[in-house]
């Protein structure tokens, strides 16, 4: 052990501001690797540069944490580099940007003849297998639909990565304004104004898994739906976000095999329920040629009967980034850990980044109407070490609830929890709080406490809590909640996804 | 000073801490002032004090944290008491929080609390040991894993093995560093290697001087002022002034005499606070107050950099020499330095440049927009400095021509000028600047009709279209220097622009003001809000009718249903009841207004009533002739001062208990 006090004498953890500079060549990309927890700060000194299609203004320092990114110059431009040592870096010359700038103007061409007649711009579907580049392609072409003074929509529906929220939600968003260079896309609207860059509101809904096909996609599908038929209603009453169409950024286990037919299924799904109009498939000719054959030169879904009649879906193959690189799952877990923590806390060491405030609280368990997702969460009457107690008090409280009919054969009995319950049964309620459930999310939905499964499901998120502890005795459960004040009295969803984190209840 | 109930007390201290934004010393000597005081409400103090901690941005965390070193230090017991129950858990949360130099400021400070207090006779440590020990344990087991796997530089304090035996050392196991000072002065400077900053020079423990704040709070510990801050005297303004006639300076002149900075900026912010307190409508005053806060912010921080410096010097040079033309009512040149951009990258054809003013750091000062500032300020009582301050601000710009050289301006931008810029203050720039790109070669030599040749197909999407890419790059050349938002050159562009800059402006005076508060993530919107709600352009924001917030209460409630207002900023206003039925006001987020409201509230005079009672008691009037409880109300406009505070909640309290009177009906 060493000396008492000794600590603070210690050679600080020195700010060897090592300080490197980049030339970049035209047309050449620098790719970096941060760690989650590391920063790293950049400044463009000279020329032009961008991060996935969204400008770097010369003189201003960004700082990067938990990001594998590139930053490319059509022009050549000088960078400043300082901070935490990286993980990786490399100066690239060989990027696929001239094709996914020409894509951007292909768009354009079809958003100019949109506005010309009223109708729908492009809906583009980004498809192609983990780490292909589907995010970065999607952020690119939003960020220079941006600078053509666009608004597309941008609908995340890969469940992994959170756009605007945590992960394991779909979203969708009118990017109007700028993305956040550093933060990815940005975040979610504050109880305060954000930095330069003016809030955008996501519209999100919690699917709780990071398999889209579980349940053969069906719990996928209906979310898909429903955010769909919101998309359509904001399309039909914003007209710029209208002619400039969707981004549909896709997760990569739809094409994979191990998906089987559900991923193709899912795929089709979201054809015609968003009425895709161009599919751009990356790194992987398989899924072109079968995308070829199942779509190409169709018309697209219809969902209005006004014009584009004759509209048909083009798909496209794209090369895939040599900067693409595979993030493992330890990366992707520290990355989804530090979404979540920026949802509660923000991260201030990002220039534009605020700190927030959660607020911790201890609430009564029996005043909240917790539902978990049957198979994806501990069943805690299973649990040994929930013991038989909780079965007595789950009685109690489970007979008055107006659960759906088709779940009422579970009520007789005395163990309830024995009875197979039904396949079409989605969530559970859990009625008194258990070990399991500490430092898990869960999500408050836009819906009445005691809805219907089908609605409980299909609802949109209003936030998301964390459990910091459970008090089993007590019947109390601890609380992270973003907003000050009683937790609303929605349903909640425990859907075991993304995993829990631990120590969120610090800042 | 005594008789009020703590919690009047407390909350009057919770708006003077609140209003702690910089390292200011008599700030916090006042505050240690009051702290000594009010020693009955020692328990209140604290708790406020701990709760302010915690709350607050960590920029603003250090300052509170020197109130409390320095209550600690000067008032002692009780507060040391109080103060040491959650001593572990305060100072951890705010070490998590902050970066590198303010830890590192920390840390000394939590050096001193181990120590008896300077110039006491009495041995006993400021804090007991019992519980400081486990602040330097936990700071230990913090550092050690980070820097182990990282960096070698940085050895951890329960260092590997092997690194324990090639430093002796560290094998003096479980002596408390007390009993062998001169050891672990030894230590101290033999270990901490690379001095992170000269402006703090390593004292050993036992030399520590006599406790002392000079300039900015936080270096006291480093230089030895010599005495208890109460007895130092705010700097005498004039006489330095003369001797500081700016000189164009060399462009590349490296060392920036910090101290000196420090200096001419607490001297300027005085006065820029008293020009505040004599004007307090002043806009202009208020923002040249707020912005000189800024500089020092990044002064303090200490991660200025060389030029970062150079700059604020500069400016702060030029406000000085403004300060004494002002004096001698003699507007001179000397206020339009050209700006030392020495190292600046400047486009290869400089000449396009020409026309563009520079962003003078003496424009720093200027309001956003001068027309706007003359209209905030008609009608009311103009300074007598005032007309010459506004020639004054003039002048750079319109008179002075710049040397192409200096000019270069969006391209040079340095992050401070830049931050600066988004607060507005150098948005007054008549041209709009440049962006670089409109250098590059190919410029506009095609129209953008020219996307057309592109069509969704693999084949036409391999080619690769130049022409296409530089129209696409330049269409926009006119940047915004803040965020890189494009705008087109022309006439509609520029005003966009215009509005953009105003947004950022906007933007940053209620961020200040949402600090404060403390933000946190609001819900997220429901499907049928979604579908109804407008991306709100930067420009065209919900936010756009206002510059201040109170006023912008006003001005919204008349736009909008006229049944709610903003929160005020003003802590003792916010925790006010309706004067009428003595029920606070409810904060609720209005995504709308983007800002926190009260709901069924209305502002009359300088008070806030619920709508409904308001229209009860008015209605009241009308019929039975009883007088409103308007009058004299204006009386509250929440001075500053903490007693100024008191005075207005009883006034207040006179003004309920007579409604409360004249609300029973005659019988």
């Amino acid at each position: 052990m060493s000396l008492p006090g000794l600590g603070l004498d210690e050679p600080e953890e020195v700010h060897v501001a090592e300080t490197t500079q980049h030339e970049l060549a035209k047309e050449h990309e620098w790719r970096f690797e941060v760690a989650v927890g590391k920063y790293i700060q950049v400044k463009l000194l000279r020329g032009t540069a961008e991060l996935f299609g969204t400008e770097l203004v010369p003189g201003n320092t960004y700082t990067f944490t938990g990001t594998k990114a590139a930053i490319y110059t059509w022009h050549g431009c000088s960078l400043e580099i300082s901070g935490d040592p990286l993980q990786s870096e490399y100066t690239a010359e060989e990027t696929p940007m001239h094709e996914y700038v020409n894509v951007h103007f292909a768009l354009e061409t079809l958003r100019d003849q949109a506005k010309a007649a009223g109708r729908e711009g492009p809906r583009v579907l980004i498809l192609g297998p983990d780490n292909a580049g589907k995010s970065s392609l999607a952020k690119i072409l939003t960020g220079y639909s941006n600078r053509s003074a666009r608004s597309p929509v941008v609908v995340n529906l890969d469940v992994k990565e959170g756009v605007m929220s945590i992960p394991g939600t779909l979203t969708a968003t009118v990017f109007k304004t700028m993305m956040d260079i550093e933060e990815g896309w940005g975040t979610a609207p504050m109880s305060g104004p954000n930095g330069a860059i003016p809030v955008k509101l996501p519209l999100v809904y919690f699917f709780g898994s990071s398999r889209p096909e579980e349940k053969e996609g069906k719990v996928y599908k209906a979310q898909l739906r429903r955010l769909a038929l919101a998309v359509a209603g904001r399309l039909a009453q914003d007209p710029e976000a209208r002619e400039s169409g969707l981004v549909i950024d896709t997760p990569g286990s739809l094409t994979s095999n191990k998906a089987g037919t559900v991923g193709y299924e899912i795929i089709h799904d979201i054809v015609s329920e968003l009425a895709v109009s161009a599919i751009l498939c990356l790194g992987s000719e398989r899924l072109y040629s079968d995308m070829v054959k199942q779509f190409d030169g169709q018309p697209t879904a219809t969902r209005s009967t006004t014009a584009s009649q004759n509209e048909t879906i083009s798909v496209i193959k794209l090369a895939k980034s040599g900067g693409c690189v595979e993030r493992d799952e330890a990366y992707m877990q520290a990355f989804r850990a530090a979404q979540i923590r920026t949802y509660f806390y923000g991260n201030p060491r990002l220039s534009n980044g605020i700190s927030l405030q959660p607020r911790q609280q201890q609430v009564d368990f029996a005043s909240l109407t917790v539902w978990r997702r049957i198979s994806s969460t501990p069943d805690p009457t299973s649990s040994a070490s929930a013991g038989g107690k909780f079965n007595d008090e789950d009685e109690e409280t489970f007979l008055p609830g107006g659960m759906v009919d088709d779940t009422s054969d579970t009520y007789p009995g005395g163990a309830s929890s024995k009875v197979p319950l039904p396949a079409s049964q989605i969530y559970e309620r859990v009625s008194a709080p258990f070990a399991t459930m500490r430092n898990a999310i869960l999500a408050v939905m836009n819906c009445e406490p005691e809805a219907e499964q089908e609605v409980i499901r299909d609802s949109s998120v209003m936030g998301f809590l964390y459990v910091t502890d459970t008090d089993e005795a007590r019947g109390r459960i601890s609380l992270l909640s973003p907003v000050a004040g009683r937790v609303p009295s929605r349903a909640i969803v425990w859907a075991g996804w993304p995993e829990p984190v631990l120590g969120m209840d610090r800042s | 000073m005594s008789g009020l109930p703590s919690d009047e007390v407390a909350e009057d201290y919770k708006g003077s801490l609140e209003d702690l934004v910089t390292n200011d010393r008599y700030q916090i000597s006042n505050l240690t002032l009051i702290a000594k005081e009010n020693i009955e409400h020692a328990e209140a103090i604290s708790r406020v004090l701990q709760n302010h901690i915690n709350r607050a941005p960590p920029a603003r965390k250090l300052p509170a944290l020197y109130v409390l070193d320095s209550i600690a230090k000067n008032v002692g017991s009780p507060y040391t008491v109080y103060f040491g129950r959650n001593l572990h858990q305060i100072f951890m949360h705010a070490y998590s929080q902050v970066d590198g130099p303010v830890r590192r400021k920390l840390e000394e400070m939590l050096k001193t609390w181990r120590e008896p207090v300077p110039g006491s006779l009495s041995p006993t440590p400021v804090f007991p040991h019992t519980s400081t020990q486990s602040i330097v344990d936990s700071l230990n087991k913090f550092r050690s894993p980070m820097p182990a796997a990282t960096r070698q530089q940085s050895t951890p304090v329960q260092a590997p093995p092997a690194r324990i035996l090639s430093d002796p050392r560290y094998r003096h196991t479980p002596t408390p560093p007390q009993s062998f000072p001169q050891l672990a002065a030894a230590i101290t400077t033999h270990t901490r290697s690379p001095q992170p900053q000269a402006a703090i020079p390593h004292l050993p423990y036992t030399q520590t001087p006599p406790l002392s704040y000079s300039q900015p709070y936080g270096q006291s510990y480093a230089h030895q002022a010599n005495s208890l801050y109460p007895q130092q005297q705010p700097p005498a303004p004039t006489p330095q002034y003369h001797a500081l006639t700016p000189q164009p300076r060399p462009v590349s002149s490296g060392g920036v005499d910090i101290q000196k900075l420090h200096v001419d900026i607490d001297d300027l912010t005085t006065d820029a606070k008293i020009e505040c307190a004599t004007h307090p409508m002043d806009a202009g005053a208020r923002r040249k107050l707020a912005s000189l806060q800024t500089l020092k912010e990044i002064l303090d921080s200490g991660n200025a950099s060389e030029r970062d410096l150079i700059d604020i010097r500069t400016t702060i040079m030029q406000k000085m020499a403004e300060k004494i033309t002002a004096n001698q009512h003699l507007p001179t040149q000397t206020a339009s330095l050209p700006m030392p951009i020495s190292n600046a990258y400047v486009p290869q054809p400089p000449t396009q440049h020409l026309a563009a003013p520079a962003p003078a750091a003496a424009s720093l000062f200027n309001s956003t927009n001068l027309a706007e500032l003359l209209r905030a300020t008609v009608g009311q009582q103009q300074a007598p400095q005032q007309p010459n301050y506004y020639a004054q601000m003039q002048q750079p710009r319109v008179v002075t021509p710049v040397p192409v050289t200096s000019a270069a301006p969006a391209a040079t931008e340095n992050p401070l000028l830049a931050q600066l810029r988004a607060s507005g203050l150098l948005s007054a720039a008549p041209t709009p600047l440049q962006g670089i790109t409109s250098t590059m070669p190919g410029v506009a030599a095609f129209p953008s009709g020219l996307a057309g040749e592109v069509t969704l197909s693999s084949a036409s999407i391999r080619i690769p279209r130049p022409h296409l890419i530089s129209s696409f790059l330049n269409s926009r050349p006119n940047q915004c220097s803040t965020c890189g938002k494009r705008f087109m050159s022309d006439e509609n562009g520029r005003a966009k622009k215009a509005r953009h800059l105003d947004w950022h402006f906007k933007t940053k005076a209620r961020m200040l003001e949402a600090e404060k508060r403390g933000q946190n993530r609001s819900w997220y919107v429901d499907e049928r809000e979604w579908i109804a709600s407008k991306e709100y352009e930067d420009d065209a924001g919900p936010v756009d009718a206002i510059g201040q917030p109170t006023n912008g209460a006003s001005v919204v409630a008349k736009k909008k249903a006229p049944d709610f207002v903003r929160v005020p900023a003003d802590p003792v206003l916010r925790s006010l009841p309706c004067p009428i039925d003595q029920e606070p006001f409810k904060s609720e987020w209005s995504e709308e207004v983007q800002d926190f409201i009260w709901k069924d509230t209305i502002q009359v005079g300088g008070r806030y009533y619920h709508a409904s009672c308001y229209a009860e008691v008015t209605k009241g009037r009308d019929k039975g002739g009883v007088s409103t409880p308007v009058g004299g109300i204006g009386r509250i406009a929440t001075p500053d001062s903490v007693l100024g505070k008191r005075k207005a909640e009883e006034d207040t309290n006179g003004i309920k208990s007579k409604i409360k009177l004249e609300a029973i009906p005659p019988i």
